[in-house]
């Protein structure tokens, strides 16, 4: 039943990230919800590793919905909950909010530089066409990006350290 | 290295292997029914996400566009005024064009199939996609014109299931297009600028471009079909150490407020 509701809410969310939240755009750079979850999940998980498998499949929802070459997301998003994860269990005492902040900038500049080096490598195995970036844009891009994502992740990390997510997910398991 | 250390450990590259493999699956092309089963369950949510975006933002734009309305329509007034004129010498121009066809015999040109799909998703990322809740079981091919009701240009199919397809827009930065402007048939190739507009490239520096010339998308596209408005020349880039200038164009399609879209099966050419 838990892992029902998780694929749901999970479908809902992403759902949500391609309609609703597609129409909100600073620099044509939109939330992303689910690098949200993923970034402040892998600062959280050290606390708790139930977290962990909530990236796995939104990550999978979107690559499936979005226009990249199959992997590139899901990859990206594993990539940067890996990044943070190890990061955090080394760097993050319990109440240092600085660091969280700096591990959440370090992640989103990690995802989107992520993102480019994949599509790149997706052309070069004949799996998609070029993409054509120059600095500025990307900047600009990388930019939005931390100002949006870092925010969004930043209530979302408030919503995890305030037990809200788990005690409903610890609640589903008891049920089930 | 403690128990818990390396089972996380060993969890996130188990996952990693998980993703290597899917890939290699979507390869292979075995996640077909996956993809059509995530796109069928999303797409009640997508139209309702829809649905209520659109409740709102209907009714925060009434009040924002009130205080334009004056101003709007006056200008709507005189360009209604051009707009009927030119009609008028269309139409003429159609008449004499029907003419020779028959004395010329010339067989007219087919008239193109549309398919009518409601865009259900938008993901604005590095590459700039529209989803459709169109898809094969409608004639949808990979390749295939997008337009508007104006035959204005949108883009182009980039990846069709049974009951969905993916559409690349012609803002996205990798999206290529030839076109050509319309008054002083200059060619060139349009491409988005990262989602931030439209850039006509490949211009020879001599050609003699204007300003508010419309692009009108090349005949001598692949798979895209010719005479599609794209958008206007708002403004003109030019440097004398360069073999050629570039204009920036105006989209003539409003993406933020698209709604429905049809594509193109039978080009009629």
């Amino acid at each position: 039943m838990a892992s029902f509701l998780f694929i749901a809410i999970s479908l809902i969310g992403v759902t949500w990230q391609l309609t609703t939240l597609a129409e909100i755009s600073l620099w044509s750079v939109s939330p992303n919800l689910v690098l949200a979850i993923v970034l402040a999940g892998a600062i959280f998980s050290q606390e708790s590793s139930k977290l962990a498998w909530l990236v796995f499949l939104p990550a999978l929802w979107l690559d499936f919905l979005s226009g990249y070459p199959f992997g590139v997301m899901t990859l990206g998003f594993w990539c940067s909950f890996f990044l943070v994860d190890f990061l955090a269990t080394r760097w993050i005492k319990k109440s240092d909010l600085l660091a969280k902040v700096s591990l959440l900038l370090i992640g989103i500049s990690f995802f989107e530089i992520s993102q480019i080096l994949l599509l790149k490598l997706a052309f070069f195995l004949n799996l998609a066409a070029d993409i054509s970036l120059n600095g500025w844009s990307f900047c600009l891009r990388l930019a939005a990006s931390l100002l949006v994502n870092g925010g969004l992740a930043l209530i979302l990390f408030w919503f995890f350290s305030r037990g809200f997510f788990l005690k409903t997910y610890d609640r589903a398991i008891k049920t089930k | 290295m403690s128990q818990g250390r390396f089972s996380k450990t060993f969890y996130l590259f188990s996952v990693l292997a998980v993703i290597l493999l899917l890939i290699f699956f979507n390869y292979l092309g075995w996640l077909s029914f996956p993809k059509n089963f995530v796109y069928g369950a999303s797409l009640p949510f997508m139209k309702l996400f829809q649905s209520v975006d659109r409740q709102i933002a209907g009714a925060f734009n009434f009040w924002i566009e009130l205080k334009n309305l004056n101003r709007e329509n006056k200008v709507l007034g005189d360009e209604k005024q051009k707009l009927l004129d030119e009609n008028i010498n269309l139409k003429e121009v159609l008449r004499e064009n029907e003419l020779l066809r028959q004395q010329l015999a010339i067989v007219p040109p087919e008239k193109e199939q549309l398919v009518l799909a409601n865009i259900v998703g938008y993901l604005p990322q590095v590459g700039q996609y529209f989803l459709l809740d169109e898809g094969s079981q409608r004639g949808l091919k990979e390749g295939m014109t997008v337009i508007t009701a104006n035959n204005f240009f949108v883009g182009r199919l980039a990846e069709v299931g049974d009951r969905w397809a993916k559409v690349s827009l012609v803002l996205d930065s990798n999206f290529l297009v030839n076109v050509l402007t319309q008054e002083t048939r200059v060619r060139g190739i349009v491409r988005g600028n990262h989602g931030l507009g439209l850039i006509m490239e490949m211009i020879p520096i001599d050609a003699q471009i204007k300003t508010g010339e419309s692009i009108l998308t090349s005949e001598i596209n692949d798979q895209i079909s010719g005479g599609l408005f794209v958008g206007q020349i708002s403004s003109i880039e030019k440097k004398e150490s360069e073999i050629f200038q570039q204009a920036i164009l105006q989209p003539a399609v409003d993406f933020n407020k698209l709604e429905k879209v049809f594509v193109i099966i039978n080009s009629g050419n």
